[in-house]
């Protein structure tokens, strides 16, 4: 029984961070439910924690190589493979939307409060369809 | 129970229906609260004022918060300010209250406690606040208290932006913020301006002098981080008010004026060590000028007195954790070293010579804390914790706090937390070293206390029932004697005991109700409310955030015999969020214009007036 330490502190923060990621890939599963691709969702990310809940689920194919995925989710720049980088992006952070062309939409924080955002230019490039029910998220460009 | 079954039906016809983006956003909004990562269940029974419980609040300043604690009643100073007074004592009796915006201690040393100059600090750059009571006297840094309130700053990582807001409020006052947080990298900054002017009612007494407790607030915060590295943050505030009511009974005109100023470094290193060096300035320019006068310690009386004093305080904390099977370890250290300085002291225009105690006082500390995990649904914590305190005047007393918690879940619903502790509260600056209207009393040694609090807590559905009480008992305890015009300690023990209720009913991310009752004992006289209530109401229809919020406090009758009727506080607030970038705000406080109040030169006074604010807030 080594380390129980039931520091209950960390607990809490645990059992926090599981609410955390089980609510952001809850917010995901239902933006990708109203958008549409040429091809099914296969999904690459560099946020495991997503993954997992994603596998959980079992709402969408996961994969573990970035090559076979036709949509990234992508939490940081540097983990992204060259031979992916012309496939769709969604970003877990709005500076990455300037960074990396490909990305069509975000979800980041912002004064404290998550927010999404949809590049309506940059999806209609990569011939992704939005519904009407995420009008409030659209826009024309980056801040 | 019947009302929490309606509430529960309505709750379900509500908010039944599939979550749509906005509520799903909430939701993860709320897991990610950042109180989540900070609280520290161990440290004492704690109430958290969540960032979007704050943001719906409209809480502009620390005193919007301090109002609604339990088992305390904001009230306002001779001086103009306003303190917590601990239910049911007199405001004479200081409370040991102790701020920290983060790991910092706000103290001033020319008032004992840092709440009274900072009840008006902006709460523009918090993103969450968590008050302990009965808290951990150990592992909270620095001298002991009964209760700590941990300011959090807010994540620049979450924030990304910067915000402006403006306020104007119906009796003329106006504020000003500024925030700017921004992560690039491992690197994170955060720097908030806020620039108040605030109006209030005058009061007028018989003889025709007004109490006026107009002011102008400066404040400036900046931090600069590496994540799990280092931390920077410099803090500063000026202030400048008028005096009120000051010493006397016919003040004919005065001003508080403080600066005060602060830095701190923390930096954590890979093997669980932490170090924390601080320093802190302030000043205080006190100029009160009164019709009748008022006598000083030697009992001359003064018609005008200048005084221009200040201080200087110095820490460093050392701390190291260590994991041991199922023992969490922490051994700490601290040096603490204040000076107190008086440039000037005139009373009726000449220079005055009067009695001051030690200037300085160096206090060395020891502690330590076994956080033991007996099983993952049980943990007990054992502390001890050795302060010496060095004036370089008297002899050096040694202080010891003893103290043991216990946390168990009972079920996966039901939780009970429990501490002793068993500690002492040193003399205040006030009572050793300086005041112009009495003899400071240098001789004083500490009071001893020993506190015990229990709190359950039980979960039904989407209810959340808490139920706490306990007591505490102290010696030793020190008092004013008005013959010898000095502090005495009396060698009388007094006992005193609290329960209180909480009920909070989540309905869902963006809407809860939380009802509160507490009630307080003591054997002997009460001079503050001993019983009051609270109810917070959270909504968001739509685009509009909703607030409501009524503080009850019980009659009284103060220290000068007078009756005090029962406090009725309503605030009412509303947000608009126009669009991403613009919301606009309206608030109502104390509309019933029935806040406690507190007897003074004959007459009562709420530590604020009834007002509207409104407010525009724009995020670049």
């Amino acid at each position: 029984m080594k380390a129980v330490i039931g520091v209950l502190f960390l607990i809490v923060l645990a059992f926090a961070s599981d609410h955390t990621h089980a609510a952001k890939a809850e917010i995901l599963e239902k933006i990708f439910a109203n958008i549409s691709m040429k091809k099914e969702f296969i999904i690459w990310s560099d946020d495991k924690e997503l993954i997992e809940e994603f596998d959980k689920k079992r709402t969408f194919t996961t994969t573990t190589i970035c090559k076979d995925a036709t949509l990234i989710i992508l939490e940081n720049k540097k983990n992204i493979d060259k031979t992916c980088s012309e496939k769709p992006v969604f970003v877990l952070d709005y500076t990455l939307l300037k960074e990396v062309p490909q990305s069509f939409g975000a979800i980041f924080w912002k004064k404290g409060r998550p927010n999404i955002v949809i590049i309506a230019p940059r999806a209609k490039a990569q011939s992704i369809i939005i519904s009407d029910k995420l009008n409030d998220y659209i826009e024309d460009k980056i801040w | 129970m019947k009302i929490y079954l309606v509430l529960l039906l309505l709750s379900a016809l509500l908010f039944g229906e599939e979550k749509n983006l906005n509520e799903l956003l909430s939701e993860y909004r709320e897991a990610g609260e950042l109180f989540n990562e900070t609280k520290e269940l161990k440290n004492g029974h704690v109430t958290i004022f969540s960032r979007a419980d704050l943001d719906k609040m409209q809480a502009y300043t620390l005193n919007d918060v301090l109002k609604t604690i339990k088992l305390f009643t904001l009230m306002s100073t001779k001086l103009g300010m306003s303190t917590l007074v601990k239910s049911p004592y007199s405001e004479k009796v200081i409370s040991s209250v102790k701020v920290f915006i983060n790991s910092y201690e706000v103290t001033s040393l020319t008032d004992g406690t840092g709440l009274t100059q900072f009840g008006r600090m902006g709460l523009n750059f918090i993103d969450h606040i968590e008050v302990y009571q009965v808290s951990n006297a150990i592992a909270f840094s620095g001298e002991p208290g009964t209760m700590v309130i941990k300011l959090h700053t807010k994540d620049p990582s979450r924030e990304n932006a910067t915000v402006a807001q403006t306020s104007i409020d119906s009796r003329g006052g106006s504020k000003a913020q500024v925030i700017e947080a921004k992560s690039f990298d491992e690197y994170t900054y955060l720097a908030n301006l806020d620039i108040s002017n605030y109006n209030s009612h005058e009061h007028k007494i018989a003889d025709g002098s007004e109490l006026s407790r107009d002011g102008q607030r400066g404040q400036f915060y900046v931090n600069l981080a590496k994540k799990n590295d280092f931390k920077v943050e410099i803090g500063s505030a000026i202030e400048k008010d008028n005096l009120f009511s000051g010493f006397g009974k016919s003040i004919d005109d005065g001003e508080f004026y403080t600066k005060n100023y602060y830095a701190q470094f923390t930096k954590y290193f890979d093997n669980d060590i932490k170090v924390i060096l601080n320093t802190s300035y302030e000043t205080v320019d006190l100029t009160n000028s009164d019709n009748i006068g008022f006598a000083l310690q030697d009992n001359s009386i003064s018609n005008l007195l200048e005084a221009k004093s200040g201080s200087q305080t110095h820490n460093a904390i050392l701390e190291k954790r260590i994991e041991h099977n199922d023992h969490n370890l922490l051994f700490g250290t601290q040096l603490k070293v204040r000076s107190f300085f008086l440039d000037k002291l005139k009373s009726n225009g000449v220079n005055k010579e009067l009695v001051i105690g030690p200037k300085d006082l160096n206090i060395y500390m020891f502690y330590f804390e076994d956080e033991y995990s007996i099983n993952s649904n049980n943990t007990l914590t054992l502390g001890a914790k050795i302060d010496i305190y060095d004036n370089h005047l008297t002899p050096s007393s040694t202080e010891n706090i003893l103290r043991v918690g216990y946390l168990s879940n009972l079920s996966d619903t039901t939780s009970l937390r429990a501490f002793i502790q068993k500690g002492y509260f040193y003399p205040l600056f006030a009572e050793t070293t300086f005041s112009p209207l009495y003899f400071t009393n240098p001789n004083l040694e500490s009071a001893k206390s020993t506190a015990t609090k229990i709190e359950l807590e039980q979960k039904i559905d989407n209810l959340i029932l808490t139920v706490g009480g306990g007591g505490a008992k102290s010696k030793d305890s020190i008092s004013f004697n008005p013959i010898r015009k000095t502090y005495v300690t009396n060698p009388d023990s007094n006992t005193f005991g609290q329960y209180y209720i909480n009920t909070t009913y989540r309905f869902d991310a963006d809407n809860k109700i939380i009802a509160e009752y507490f009630r307080t004992y003591k054997e002997d006289s009460k001079y503050s409310p001993d019983n009051g209530a609270l109810l917070q109401l959270y909504n968001r229809i739509g685009k509009f955030d909703i607030y409501n919020e009524l503080i009850y406090r019980s009659s009284y009758v103060g220290v000068y015999n007078q009756k005090i009727n029962t406090g009725l506080d309503y605030t009412a607030g509303a947000i608009y969020h126009y669009n991403k970038k613009l919301n606009l705000k309206i608030k109502g406080e104390n509309l019933f214009d029935r806040a406690s109040q507190i007897g003074m030169n004959e007459l009562k006074i709420a530590p604020y007036d009834r007002r509207a604010i409104f407010t525009v807030e724009y995020t670049f």
